[in-house]
């Protein structure tokens, strides 16, 4: 096999140091039910607190890549229990990782687990707004004090995050400000991503990032080669 | 990777969450205004065509001190505008509660057209009845003007056609043996009896010579002969002044 005939599409993947889920489950006894097996991606962005995850049951479909099928498994994300999750989207990444058996104690002590998101539960309005309300306000005869210039928060949460929707919560700030900037906390939000930041953020629409695959790719892959 | 969480009961239901791979219609508004246009060509629903399957898209490099920025703030901002719309949508339902609402503001508007239409109709038919008046006025003026100056046009005609008439009376009284209607059969008459004959030779004398002789009568077919028709030089025979006065005698 010359390597002139291989080509290497594609950018460098950073999820390509470790094996497919199934590629490792299939090895073990009894598809790896009561292992422990991490992700690479966690152990980068916080080395600190580790997250693995330990298998209940699997039911691989035994397509020919081994990517399709779903795990049943406890999640423990940084120290925090999230109790049991399925696995079964996305298993086309070879991030996964065995902790052996040995290792298991030590690996999963836990000296700095992960602390809950605070976010403030109320957030100033803009100027402009709370001028109009009390203008109206002034129109229709009402109380100008009456008008609030402030207004609950109510949390846009993506759905990469969806899982740790219990540690979120919302307390009344301490110091309130005219900007809704200074009354989050900067470094717990960037804790939400690690030590492994993205390379770009393009512009967003309001609201939670919404993906919604159109195809699935071993599909596609199958039906070709069907059709070849 | 996206994950689904389960009930600790039991592990055989599974409740699926979040975006699946499903396609199930949400309903959730995906395209906004702030969002960049797919690429045209294809619908976004097919799978990457071959040209542009392994064709490895390099994002441009952002500073990451402003990636970290844009990280944590995203969140701030889609907070605050999820907030800000929950209070508008209360705003809306409070004002369209009071009668302020959107359906009330469109009623009154269109009452308000019916009055201004209404309003400037009146106006309309104000400005149409004197319109109309002041046309009146002006088409009478401008009849009497018309009917002055046709007028005046018949006036000078006539008296042209007088003058003329004048003229002609005239110039008929000056003249001499003027055929008009009562003479006009004698005169024809007179003309068919003695006609004037203009088919003759004069010499120096004032003799008058005709060849061929006229006569009143034609008898027989004249001949074709219109000139030269028998040489003859004047002057020989005729000519004599005994000659000339013997013919006047006889006529």
């Amino acid at each position: 096999m010359s390597s002139n005939l291989i080509r290497f599409v594609g950018n460098h993947d950073v999820a390509s140091e470790g094996k497919f889920l199934f590629e490792i489950l299939s090895q073990l006894r009894n598809f790896g039910v009561g292992r422990l097996v991490t992700k690479n991606e966690w152990a980068r962005k916080w080395p600190d607190s580790p997250s693995f995850v330990k298998i209940l049951r699997a039911e691989p479909e035994m397509d020919r890549w081994l990517f399709e099928g779903k795990v049943y498994a406890e999640w423990v994300f940084r120290g925090k229990n999230l109790g049991i999750y399925e696995f079964s989207k996305d298993l086309n990444r070879s991030d996964w990782q065995l902790v052996h058996k040995h290792q298991e104690k030590s690996y999963t002590a836990c000296s700095t687990p992960m602390q809950p998101l605070v976010f403030p539960d109320s957030f100033p309005l803009p100027p402009l707004q709370v001028h109009l309300s009390q203008k109206s306000a002034r129109k229709s005869g009402l109380d100008e004090k009456t008008i609030q210039r402030r207004a609950p928060l109510v949390l846009s949460i993506d759905p990469e995050f969806e899982h740790l929707k219990p540690f979120i919560k919302q307390e009344t700030p301490n110091s309130k400000s005219s900007s809704i900037y200074e009354e989050v906390d900067r470094n717990a939000l960037l804790d939400l991503y690690g030590n492994e930041l993205p390379v770009k953020v393009e512009a967003w629409n309001a609201g939670p990032a919404a993906f919604q695959p159109r195809f699935n790719a071993t599909k596609v892959r199958i039906e070709e080669q069907r059709v070849k | 990777m996206l994950s689904c969480r389960i009930s600790t009961s039991s592990t055989a239901r599974c409740l699926l969450l979040a975006t699946s791979q499903f396609n199930s219609a949400d309903g959730i508004q995906k395209r906004q205004m702030g969002r960049r246009q797919p690429k045209q060509g294809k619908p976004p629903i097919l799978p990457p065509s071959k040209k542009v399957l392994y064709h490895v898209v390099h994002a441009p490099w952002q500073k990451p001190e402003d990636v970290e920025e844009l990280l944590w703030r995203r969140h701030a901002y889609n907070n605050a505008v999820l907030s800000i719309r929950e209070v508008f949508r209360a705003e809306l339902a409070q004002n369209a509660s009071h009668g302020q609402g959107i359906e009330a503001m469109k009623e009154a508007e269109a009452v308000e057209l019916d009055d201004l239409i209404a309003e400037n109709q009146k106006r309309n038919e104000e400005k149409r009845a004197v319109r109309e008046a002041r046309e009146d006025e002006m088409t009478k003026e401008t009849k009497r003007v018309i009917l002055d100056e046709i007028q005046v046009e018949l006036e000078k005609r006539n008296e042209e056609k007088k003058m003329a008439e004048e003229e002609v009376r005239r110039v008929i009284e000056r003249s001499d043996g003027f055929v008009d209607r009562q003479n006009l059969e004698t005169k024809i008459l007179e003309a068919l009896e003695k006609p004037t004959i203009y088919d003759f030779a004069i010499d120096r004398a004032g003799n008058k010579y005709f060849v061929p002789e006229p006569v009143k009568y034609q008898e027989g077919t004249p001949t074709r002969q219109k000139g030269r028709l028998y040489d003859q030089t004047l002057g020989t025979n005729h000519g004599y002044v005994e000659e000339a006065a013997k013919k006047e005698q006889s006529l």
